[in-house]
């Protein structure tokens, strides 16, 4: 056994459509202050008031066996104190399934407790969340994750965007 | 002027988060405590400052009117509100 890892890039993320309790984080093009030549790189801003969602969907690695967890680096845009709480599901079809994957719906929540923002504005920090409710997730599924920060929950406490810079899906290899 | 509602400081404060991105020690709900004390000093001391303008202006501006002031001195102050001339 050994861990696998799905890339989750900014750049690969489907946003929502912006209807009702479906906003979507803002996917921006940053570039460093550094001198030219200047690092570029793209960032999901997640609100501090609004839930707001990104997606990813790909199929499931052959090799996968068990544990999902999401790996999610940020930084904040201008918090300096507090916590910030992520929520991630998964829906998972196997493509035997009597599942009509247009009205697919997400598997339960997965959240996070408190996550300690970093103490300078900009700092990069990593959460990681298992997904225990992993929809019956299986090697060779058509998978899509969500994450979303958790804005309304009493432990986010954190003021201002949730910088959202790097993404992966870890699994234990079978 | 009457208070905000609590809607109304949810979003102000929201904006402000959104708008704002220079560094900030506090949290969300302190922001909020600090949201509802800034409205009702304003609503405490809005007969004051109503009685400290020029009677001249204070009987001709509206109440908005009065309140867009207050605002534009506050922006002036603290280097946010640029006029034209300041362009050159």
């Amino acid at each position: 056994m050994a861990t696998g890892t799905i890339l989750l890039p900014i750049g690969a993320a489907i946003p929502p459509d912006g209807s009702t309790n479906n906003a979507a984080a803002a996917i921006l093009r940053v570039k460093s202050s550094a001198a030219a030549p200047s690092l570029h790189f793209l960032q999901a801003n997640f609100d501090a008031t609004t839930k707001e969602f990104l997606y990813w969907s790909f199929r499931m690695p052959s090799d996968y066996a068990s544990g999902p967890t999401l790996k999610v680096q940020y930084k904040m845009a201008s918090a300096t104190s507090g916590n910030v709480v992520i929520e991630g599901r998964l829906a998972a079809i196997t493509p035997t399934d009597a599942t009509d994957g247009d009205a697919k719906a997400l598997g339960s929540a997965n959240t996070t407790g408190a996550n300690a923002v970093a103490g300078t504005a900009g700092y990069v920090k990593e959460i990681s969340l298992a997904l225990t409710n992993d929809d019956s997730l299986a090697a060779g599924d058509w998978a899509t994750v969500m994450l979303a920060r958790a804005p309304a929950d009493a432990n986010d406490t954190a003021s201002g965007d949730m910088e959202v810079i790097a993404v992966s899906l870890e699994y234990v290899t079978a | 002027m009457t208070l905000l509602t609590q809607t109304d400081r949810d979003r102000l404060i929201a904006q402000l988060q959104r708008v704002e991105t220079a560094a900030a020690a506090f949290t969300k709900p302190e922001l909020a405590a600090a949201c509802a004390a800034a409205d009702q000093w304003v609503e405490d001391n809005q007969a004051g400052y109503n009685a400290a303008l020029p009677a001249a202006f204070r009987t001709k501006a509206t109440t908005a009117q009065k309140a867009i002031l207050l605002g534009y001195v506050l922006w002036r102050r603290i280097g946010r509100l640029v006029a034209e001339e300041d362009r050159g």
